[in-house]
């Protein structure tokens, strides 16, 4: 029971691929999915949507054709669990295009491939298409990253000098409601590569890389809001805010580290992981505990660590209820690498935590390998103990 | 035997024989009668009876003459008797006329005794008289004396006569005169005492006055210490003065020369002279305290309790005194060993002398003059303290010396390595100049490690060496105890532990707070090395070397030095009392030795990763700023690989000088056995690929292999539908290929050897390159350059790394098959082409 428990869940897709996204947008629901979107220039480029079943043990998935090239990113919906926004490029007259666009996983081929699992691809080789909502596209730019606003009103695109704000609140009629720009200055020498919104803040700040940079954008008023310099020389690769504290944020990059910041005093970094010797191409908060990280990086490991010290959770002092356990807890309490999943031979370029529980985590590497992974056992009971809810 | 007795026994106690004692007349005439005739028996009877006769004759002769004798003897007795009765009537005599004699003496006894006492009465009653009028004429004496300021007689008569004024005190007149006395003595001691307070070295006659007015001794004795305190400071002021002084010259020394020639004295002749000075005084002091309230006998009278009392509390007022002094004396010497001037004395036999000098004096001294065990020890541990203090100084003084000239030399070094360009400095254009850099770098970075490594190995000797004539100078330290356990905690505490692990943790710590990010969990953003990838090379190397050769021939002579024995466990635990060699336990230093190889592993992997960074840098630009799509047919290399390579060449000759390889004594041995590996290697991937595109293709007798992407890899990306089995068979040998493939992991095991460092540095910059590639999308143009510069690459890179170009081999082929999923046309080059264009170049 324990051994199903803590075996990792391996999932192949048969193309190279790099996106993967946590779908969310199920209220009541805790089956956990997930998204994976296939990155090949010759074929047929897929979208999995996958299914968790927790009682089985298995994943359901459905697969969706995604015709329009190959995919880089994806962001799905906050508040549609089928919706969800690809970046993909494709070959126009000798040029990369970038470009995104919101699609929708159609309704019927939902229910009746929830109810027929066994679908196997190599019999049934068309799958069915998305069914596409709407572009998010600006002429003549590629768009690089896309993400959603946590409450789904509002979708962030960048290209590599601008950033866009789509209104998307009446549906399938997107419409800029705000845009900035890097100033030509720093435009010259690096591209925006990357985007996350602040999820404090009433949702009014987004983070984007900038080569080794990161800036922050008040969408208020369109302009920067901080920065950091050379955060991750030559290159960041990920963004992350911690969920409950509104000023920590964390970034990885080719420097092969992870850093965490306090946005208020941007000169100095709160802490530096270096565990892993390659670079970081993501790092995650775990929504529902924001000691728990997992990194993901080109070395083929993926590390989950314990940063007590700067999470928004007490420091054990709360509950003086046992000795023992309290004991226990001092030790717990320092910031330690919990575990390395080293199941993936192949690069990792993306690693998520599921949208609805809080100890399951997949990672994605280049050889289109999914590994499901769970917080190993201990772990979540000490976690478990010291939440006082 | 037997029979012999038998035989003789009869001879001596034969009853047959006559002159025998057991004669049996019977059995004897038997005897004669059975065994003689009748002739021969009648002449045996005349014999006999003839016998008999003369034996008759004989005794009655002798009676007759002892007769005679005793007549004699009577007679004499009688004559005696007579004279003896005289002599008694003349005794008689004699004791009657003494008798007579003894009498009349009595009588005349008797007659004298009566005129005696009188004259005894008289006289004593003239005595009495005389005394009354010395009390009488008392008052007036002792004032006129007191008016002299003669205040000693008058102190002495006083204390004369006080006993008689106490004994008749119940009489008026005498109450009177004790009165009028004690009045006077009053204002004499109220003078005296006021001016013993007045006075700012008091002077011992006053004080014994003072003590024969029965001044409490408590109070003077306090009084007499804290009086002469004063004193004492003021000698211990001038010394610090003099001290303050000569560091003041040795300060102003550098600067004018002129008064370098007044050098004061060394810290010898300091010390003793203060000492002479200052101890002396407070010893000559104490002389004087010890015969005023000590030795001499109070002349008050009270109980000897009462008295040995006070004397007791005297003495102990007196040691507190002492210790007083000598701790802030002791203080002041430890001013004088911390100070500038002499604290940094050169010398070390200076030093050391210096303080045995310090510590046999004064403890030879101290013992004369402290009583109680508890002072003494006090002292005792005064000295030690101070005695460790002197060579915690010491140590500390060397520290700072080590440290000063290791930093010395680390700037040196820095600044000739930024006098040499740097031959891989990234955005250096190559010149020819650059060319002939090689060469002068080539005979500094050993020197520089030597130089470095013989400096600190030195230092530390020469330090060893010092601290070693502690033990020779030092015989009389021994006051701790025996010399030998002297010289083991010394060797153990102070030279082992602190100062030679001492400095080796200091070593560990500045290496790793100055040179690795290792550290760097802590809070600020450290930038990007500021120190150049050269130094930490060189600086890992020391270390190593530091750590594989000088530790150990350190701890030799530490060995050596100290007598001791450096062990590797704790068992010889029980031998460490006997045997004049000491052990210490190596644990200690086998943990630092490990820190050590950590530390220039860490270095190592910081220089790994700063040339890896700066080439992949390189790289990095060259793949994202060029557009992969609309290229034109390849015909050259790119320039950056070469570049890369020339960059490569650079660092390999900069580790090899330090880092060789223990195999590659030639490049020639390397070359053959390289030629081996690649008919090896070609038949591995030969079966791996399943004899596609990627094997043993070659233009020149399989001298060379061309890299080409995996024939599964090529497989996808030209034939086949969508989701086709050919698709999912081509991920199964990707799959199958990579489970045969180790995992990359650029650190993993990291030797000291060149080929170790180069190839991690190698894994770095491909790695990068597969990384950036797998970003960009390919035209067949595009594919068929990045195959060009791989293969260059490969041309290259196996020998950097003359060991293990496997990993090489699989990465390229990695980075080509990528290439080619990544790209829209993937026709490769024909490998004589490529072959031809990387031999063009």
């Amino acid at each position: 029971m324990v051994d199903d428990d803590e075996a990792p869940l391996i999932y192949g897709v048969e193309f190279q691929a790099r996106a993967l996204c946590a779908v969310s947008g199920v209220p009541d629901d805790d089956t956990v999915r997930f998204l994976v979107g296939t990155q090949s220039i010759k074929f047929e480029n897929q979208i999995h949507f996958l299914e968790y079943e927790e009682e089985a043990g298995l994943l359901n998935k459905s697969i969706y054709s995604h015709r329009a090239g190959e995919i880089w990113r994806m962001a799905s919906s906050p508040t549609d669990h089928r919706r969800f926004a690809t970046i993909y490029q494709n070959i126009q007259d000798s040029n990369i295009v970038s470009k995104c666009t919101v699609w929708q996983i159609p309704f019927d081929s939902n229910t009746e491939e929830g109810n027929s699992p066994t679908i196997d691809a190599s019999t049934n080789q068309l799958h069915q298409p998305l069914r596409k909502r709407f572009d998010l596209n600006v002429p003549n730019t590629n768009i690089i990253d896309v993400e959603w606003e946590t409450n789904g009103e509002r979708i962030a695109s960048i290209s590599e000098t601008n950033i866009y704000i789509w209104n998307v609140e009446q549906p399938d009629t997107p419409s800029i409601s705000s845009t900035g720009a890097i100033d030509s200055k720093s435009s010259a020498i690096h591209k925006l590569s990357c985007c996350r919104w602040n999820p404090h803040m009433s949702t009014n700040q987004l983070a984007t890389t900038l080569g080794p940079h990161i800036r922050g954008w008040d969408l208020r008023s369109m302009k920067p809001s901080f920065s950091i310099d050379n955060a991750h020389p030559p290159c960041v690769r990920d963004i992350d805010y911690n969920p409950n504290r509104q000023y920590h944020l964390m970034t990885c990059g080719d420097d092969c580290r992870v850093k965490f910041w306090d946005v208020r005093k941007t000169n100095e970094c709160l802490k530096i992981l270096t565990d892993h010797s390659h670079w970081v191409w993501s790092a995650r908060y775990n929504r529902f505990h924001d000691q728990l990280i997992v990194t993901s990086s080109s070395d083929t490991r993926v590390i989950l660590f314990n940063i007590a010290s700067l999470s928004s959770e007490p420091y054990g002092s709360l509950n003086t209820s046992e000795d023992v356990k309290e004991e226990t807890e001092e030790l717990v309490n320092e910031d330690r690498l919990i575990c390395v999943f080293d199941e993936h031979e192949e690069s990792v370029y993306s690693a998520q935590w599921a949208s609805n529980d809080p100890w399951l985590l997949a990672s994605l590497s280049y050889d289109g390998r999914l590994i499901l992974n769970r917080v190993p056992k201990n772990e979540k009971f000490q976690i478990l103990l010291r939440c006082p809810t | 035997m037997d029979s012999s007795r038998a035989n003789n026994f009869p001879s001596t106690y034969d009853p047959t024989n006559i002159d025998s004692p057991g004669f049996d007349p019977e059995t004897y005439v038997t005897k004669l009668l059975r065994e003689s005739r009748l002739t021969s028996l009648i002449e045996k009877e005349q014999l006999l009876t003839k016998q008999i006769k003369t034996l008759d004759n004989e005794m009655q002769t002798l009676v007759y003459e002892n007769y005679n004798k005793f007549i004699s003897a009577t007679d004499t007795i009688r004559q005696m008797k007579k004279d003896f009765k005289t002599m008694e009537d003349e005794m008689k005599r004699l004791m009657s006329t003494m008798s007579s004699v003894n009498t009349n003496n009595d009588q005349i006894h008797q007659k004298l005794d009566k005129s005696r006492g009188e004259i005894r009465k008289l006289t004593s009653i003239h005595l009495l008289l005389h005394k009354l009028q010395y009390l009488f004429q008392l008052p007036t004496k002792l004032k006129e004396y007191a008016d002299d300021n003669q205040y000693e007689l008058a102190v002495n008569t006083y204390t004369k006569a006080s006993k008689a004024l106490q004994k008749y005190e119940h009489i008026p007149s005498f109450n009177h005169i004790q009165q009028s006395c004690t009045e006077t003595m009053n204002v004499i001691r109220d003078e005296l005492k006021s001016r013993f307070d007045q006075q700012q070295t008091a002077s011992s006659d006053t004080v014994k006055l003072l003590l024969q007015l029965g001044e409490s001794s408590d109070y003077l004795a306090k009084q007499y210490l804290h009086q002469n305190r004063p004193r004492l400071e003021q000698l211990l002021e001038s010394m610090k003065q003099q001290l303050i002084t000569a560091e003041n010259q040795s300060n102003a020394g550098s600067t004018n020369p002129l008064s370098q020639q007044m050098h004061p004295m060394d810290i010898l002749e300091f010390i003793d002279t203060s000492y002479n000075s200052y101890i002396k005084s407070l010893h000559e002091f104490v002389e004087s305290y010890d015969m005023l309230f000590i030795r001499h006998s109070s002349t008050i009278s009270s109980s000897p309790s009462i008295e040995d009392e006070t004397k007791e509390r005297c003495k102990y007022y007196l040691e507190e005194y002492l210790l007083e002094c000598y701790s802030a004396y002791v203080e002041f010497i430890r001013n004088l060993f911390q100070s500038k001037f002499y604290g940094q004395e050169d010398e070390t036999e200076l030093y050391v002398r210096a303080i045995d000098r310090f510590l046999r004096r004064s403890s030879n001294d101290i013992y004369k003059y402290l009583f109680t065990q508890n002072a003494i020890e006090k002292i005792r541990l005064m000295l030690d303290s101070f005695l460790t203090f002197a060579i915690e100084c010491r140590l500390k003084f060397y520290h700072a010396n080590l440290d000063r000239h290791f930093h010395e030399q680390i700037l040196e070094l820095r600044k000739s390595l930024t006098m040499v360009p740097p031959a891989t400095n990234e955005q250096t254009s190559f010149d020819k100049q650059q060319q002939q850099q090689p060469q002068q770098t080539q005979i500094n970075l050993t020197t520089f490690v030597d130089k470095m490594l013989k400096q600190l190995t030195n230092d530390i000797k020469y330090t060893f060496q010092n601290l070693s004539t502690f033990l020779n100078g030092t015989e009389m330290i021994g006051n701790t105890g025996k010399k030998n356990v002297f010289t083991r905690q010394f060797a153990v505490n102070h030279v082992w532990n602190g100062f030679f692990l001492t400095l080796l943790n200091r070593l560990i710590a500045y290496f790793e707070h100055e040179y690795t990010t290792a550290s760097s969990c802590s809070a600020t953003v450290r930038h990007e090395q500021s120190s150049p990838p050269i130094l930490l090379l060189i600086l890992s190397k020391l270390i190593l070397n530091f750590d594989s050769s000088s530790i150990p021939y350190l701890c030799t002579v530490f060995e050596e030095k100290f007598n001791l024995i450096i062990e590797n466990n704790q068992r010889n635990e029980s031998q460490k009392g006997g045997g004049n060699s000491f052990s210490l336990d190596r644990s200690k230093l086998t943990a630092i030795q490990k820190q050590f190889n950590v530390i220039a592993k860490h270095l190592l992997k910081q220089y790994i990763c700063s040339q890896g960074y700066t080439l992949s840098q390189m790289l990095r630009k060259s793949i994202e700023t060029r557009d992969w799509l609309n290229t034109i047919e390849p015909r050259h290399v790119r320039s950056v690989m070469k570049r890369i390579v020339e960059d490569l060449t650079q660092i390999d000759k900069q580790v090899m000088m330090l880092y060789n390889d223990h195999q590659s004594s030639s490049a020639l041995g390397s070359m053959s056995s390289s030629y081996g590996r690649y008919h090896h290697r070609s038949n591995l991937t030969g079966s791996v690929g399943g004899g596609g595109g990627g094997g043993g293709r070659s233009s020149d007798g399989g001298r060379r292999t061309i890299i080409m992407p995996r024939s599964s890899a090529l497989d996808r990306a030209t034939s086949g539908g969508p989701g086709s089995s050919g698709g999912s068979t081509g991920n199964l040998q990707l799959n199958f290929h990579k489970v045969f493939n180790e995992k990359l992991d650029i650190f993993i095991d990291l030797q000291f050897q060149k080929t170790s460092i180069l190839s991690s540095i190698i894994k770095l910059l491909l790695k990068t390159y597969l990384e950036c590639i797998r970003l960009k999308t390919f035209s067949r143009y595009g594919l068929q350059q990045v195959q060009v510069d791989i293969n260059y690459l490969y041309n290259y890179l196996w020998s950097f790394v003359n060991n293990d170009d496997r990993f090489i081999t699989n990465l390229l082929e990695e980075i080509v098959s990528s290439t080619a999923m990544r790209c829209l046309d993937p026709v490769l080059m024909e490998a004589s082409v490529i072959t031809v264009i990387c031999e063009g170049n």
